[in-house]
């Protein structure tokens, strides 16, 4: 016979209420007063609502016609413990006292509202943006024979014809007079000694056609207990609006018979009641996790993911967005060019970026360093990668970046036998840096830095991203990957003619060192001091920072990933969503701006990636490594270039006597 | 073929929308005005729906705004979509119902992004209008063009994307 409430809970109540705890109340946890409404102009079939909307806190609602306004309290829990450990019981009891009050002093028809008043208990936890609430509204029950008693029906023709003639009221409990055909107040029919020709109208938020809302019970009460005794039956309509077509009627109104022989005692001792608002028929809290739009690292992760997904529906529906942001990217090198590619790669999604370096922020950094800043430089300064990863994490919350104080070892640069302990621990560290992550980004300073990450990158099968500047020059490209099955060539760079090289026919790609024949040495030494710091065109670096970046997504979404083939001309049809993936990309910003993407096959005889090279690493592991620190040529003799030059040299000596400068000269 | 609006049209719609409109029941939709004093048109709605595939249909808060996109001359679709606790229902979501609903003639028509939203600078979910003059273009040649009332506009395009936005149109009772 009676439909419960089903509260409704607007999101703008909840920024407000969080927006109040935060700034006003704070730890203040008196009750509040809040306001909620329901509407007797429900479309059918829609449940019984209780709203509680923005305007909760106001005093004053702004709502559409048919909706009514009931007082309520809010009730804060510090903890999750004080919102279980509440007594509910107690406060059901406490409000029903206050409405039986109301009833027998007859205030409720003054305020008929405070018929039908609400509480919300909640538990509010501003770090997480979650709210726990219960809402109570509290309702005397009727005697069971009383309710099997009660007639309820449709609104028969001639009630329809009565309320077309009286002043539809929008007031939540009203009275119609028969005889004068005028709408009465309820306080005034108090003095009268019948109520013959009287018919009550109360508004009611249900639309079901046999079950009044909850609200209704109360007024029920109050009805007998103050009329009880003057009629024998009190006739209750229920009024429904129904709005379509720009007409109004009310055809689903529902009408009580209430029979008052009931003996009705409405004390607290007497009464059983209830209000505290089931979740799913049970008699649990309810949640509201705000946490996606409220908490400020999950709008900056969801906004920065929408953007991309933009570039996805929009332009690249086969981009696989995914595939990228899970990439775990490890950088050699936290300056210009590690700063760059690192600031990229965020915008790309990823967030897994370890950064090795073993310098400090220097005065002159921060003007090309796009990571630092002034203060990163002054008086004992931090170190690049510490200063890196703050300032990432200030750009995206949602990063992880993982920062590494690390000196890499060179060839040509001996390891002290004090040393040799802790360079161990290096190599082992770098070691697995390089096999935990995907890919690895060499953006150091010096050629020979990058030749231990080059045979590691190789050894792991990694996607190995290698930027190197000039002053004006930069050369970006990606290592090969070893290719089950496919031979290497002797490599020289073919240039750019126009040939794909196909995935079936494809050689395994080069390295930074393929085209040289010398090992990498010392080459810091012995420099002159602008020789020493790179010095170049603060531009070019960006060039090659964006390039490397780009080329890098490229390689992520080809379906062979690193092992793609390159692409040398700009029409061949890509594999790609991001169209072809060159191997190098070679520019030069003093010749008019000119950049090509020349391909260089693997060099057997390479220093860094060639088999003699990763198969010594393999058997000997640190031990090789060491005899390559310190003493570079080493590497000539494994790798066979110390036996080439040498027979180069006999057939130079052998075979050439002369040189002839005349071209007219028939030799 | 695309068809536009000037702002004035969408005004005069919008009034021709909510007073005489035989197909959809305007009742739960009203007529607001912003601090700048452009009109929009705001609706609050209730609905049965499947939140989860394979699980019960659950009540669905739906607020509607359509506002009138200067850059665009079409209106554009604001909504929020929340659970009775006030949760807001995410885009993945609502982006798993659009694919389910789209037709292949309007495949890629209809793109829901957040984005502020203007009025209340909160979240919310926008069918971006970058495609919407062309797909009602569309509509229109496919229309008889004497039978064009000023209120169809509104009612074609709100039948047409809450269709392919999985959202139930109220149509008024014949």
């Amino acid at each position: 016979m009676i439909i419960p409430f089903l509260s409704s809970f607007d999101i703008g109540f909840w920024y407000q209420l969080a927006d109040k705890k935060l700034n006003d109340w704070k730890l203040d946890n008196s009750p509040k007063i809040i306001r909620g409404h329901f509407s007797n102009a429900l479309k059918p079939g829609l449940p019984c609502i209780f709203d509680i909307c923005e305007q909760a806190f106001k005093d004053k609602l702004q709502l559409p016609s048919f909706c009514h306004v009931s007082n309520g309290k809010l009730l804060l829990a510090n903890t999750k413990e004080d919102f279980s450990k509440f007594d509910k019981k107690s406060l059901l009891q406490f409000e029903i006292a206050k409405i039986i009050d109301s009833i027998h002093t007859g205030h409720c028809f003054d305020e008929p509202t405070s018929l039908m008043p609400f509480t919300v208990l909640c538990f509010a936890d501003l770090k997480k943006y979650t709210f726990v609430y219960w809402c109570c509204f509290p309702s005397i029950h009727l005697s069971v024979d009383l309710v099997a008693d009660i007639n309820i029906c449709a609104l028969s023709d001639n009630e329809t014809a009565v309320l077309d003639d009286a002043t539809l009221c929008n007031d939540f409990l009203w009275a119609i007079d028969l005889n004068s055909r005028s709408n009465v107040n309820c306080k005034e029919l108090l003095t009268r000694e019948t109520l013959d020709g009287v018919w009550f109208v109360c508004a009611d938020p249900s639309t079901d056609t046999k079950s009044v809302g909850w609200s209704c019970r109360n007024v029920i009460n109050a009805l007998l207990f103050h009329f009880g005794s003057k009629t024998k039956s009190i006739k209750l309509i229920c009024l429904r609006i129904v709005s379509e077509n720009n007409e109004t009627s009310y055809r689903n109104s529902l009408v009580l018979d209430i029979p008052t022989r009931h003996a009705l005692e409405l004390t607290e001792e007497a009464v059983s009641c209830s209000g505290w608002e089931k979740n799913k028929d049970k008699l649990l809290p309810k949640m509201a996790d705000l946490s996606k739009v409220m908490d400020p690292k999950v709008l900056s992760k969801n906004a920065v993911e929408l953007n991309l997904k933009l570039m996805k529906w929009r332009i690249v529906p086969d981009l696989d967005l995914d595939k990228i942001a899970q990439q775990k990217c490890l950088l050699f090198g936290a300056g210009t060019l590690g700063c760059n590619v690192a600031r990229l790669l965020l915008a790309w999604g990823v967030t897994k970026i370890t950064l090795v370096d073993n310098g400090r922020v220097s005065y002159s950094n921060p003007v090309r360093q796009s990571l630092f800043k002034f203060e990163d430089a002054m008086g004992g300064s931090c170190t690049k990668v510490e200063a890196a990863a703050k300032h990432l994490k200030q750009i995206n919350p949602s990063c992880e970046v993982d920062a590494l104080d690390l000196s890499i070892p060179m060839p040509g640069h001996p390891v002290a036998a004090l040393e040799k302990e802790k360079v161990t621990q290096t190599l082992q560290q770098l070691s697995e840096l390089v096999r935990s992550h995907d890919c690895i980004f060499l953006l150091l300073d010096t050629r020979e830095a990058r030749w231990l990450p080059t045979v590691l990158g190789k050894f792991y099968r990694k996607i190995v991203i290698n930027a190197a500047l000039g002053f004006d020059s930069y050369l970006v490209m990606r290592h090969g990957v070893q290719i089950p099955g496919a031979g290497s060539a002797t490599g020289d760079v073919i240039g750019t003619s126009s040939m794909l090289v196909s995935n079936s026919s494809v050689k395994e790609l080069g390295c930074y060192f393929c085209s040289d024949v010398m090992a990498p040495g010392d080459s810091l030494s012995d420099r002159t001091l602008d020789q020493q710091c790179t010095v170049t065109r603060p531009g070019t670096s960006m060039i090659a920072s964006s390039l490397a970046v780009e080329l890098f997504v490229s390689c992520v979404v080809h379906p062979d990933g690193a092992a793609c083939g390159a692409s040398i001309c700009e029409s061949e049809s890509p594999d790609s969503a991001l169209g072809p993936v060159p191997h190098q990309i070679r520019g030069w910003l003093s010749q008019l701006y000119k950049q090509i993407t020349p391909y260089v096959e693997a060099y057997s005889k390479c220093v860094a990636c060639s088999a003699s090279v990763l198969d010594a690493y393999k058997e000997r592991g640190v031990q090789f490594l060491f005899e390559v620190f310190n003493e570079p040529s080493f590497l000539e003799d494994i790798t066979g270039l110390a036996r080439l030059k040498i027979e180069m040299e006999e057939d130079f000596a052998n075979e050439i006597i002369a040189l002839s400068d005349d071209d007219n000269d028939d030799d | 073929m695309k068809w536009e609006l000037s702002y004035e049209d969408f005004r005069s719609m919008c009034k021709s929308f909510l007073s005489q409109n035989s197909a959809i029941d305007v009742s739960k939709w009203s007529l607001e005005e912003t601090n700048s004093g452009c009109v929009y048109l705001s609706s609050t709605q209730l609905k049965s729906e499947q939140i989860e595939q394979s699980a019960d249909s659950e009540w669905v808060k739906y607020e509607f705004n359509i506002l009138y996109s200067e850059s665009f001359r079409v209106p554009v679709l604001y909504f929020t979509k929340q659970t009775l606790s006030g949760e807001p229902i995410s885009v993945h979501k609502v982006d798993e119902r659009v694919s389910c609903q789209q037709r292949d003639s309007f495949s890629g028509e209809c793109v829901v992004t957040q984005s502020e939203h203007p009025l209340s600078h909160r979240p919310s979910l926008m069918v971006h209008p970058c495609r919407t003059a062309e797909v009602m273009g569309q509509l229109n040649a496919m229309l008889d063009s004497e039978k064009y009332r000023e209120a169809d506009y509104l009612t074609m395009w709100i039948t047409t994307y809450f269709t392919l936005l999985g959202i139930e149109v109220d149509l008024v009772k014949q």
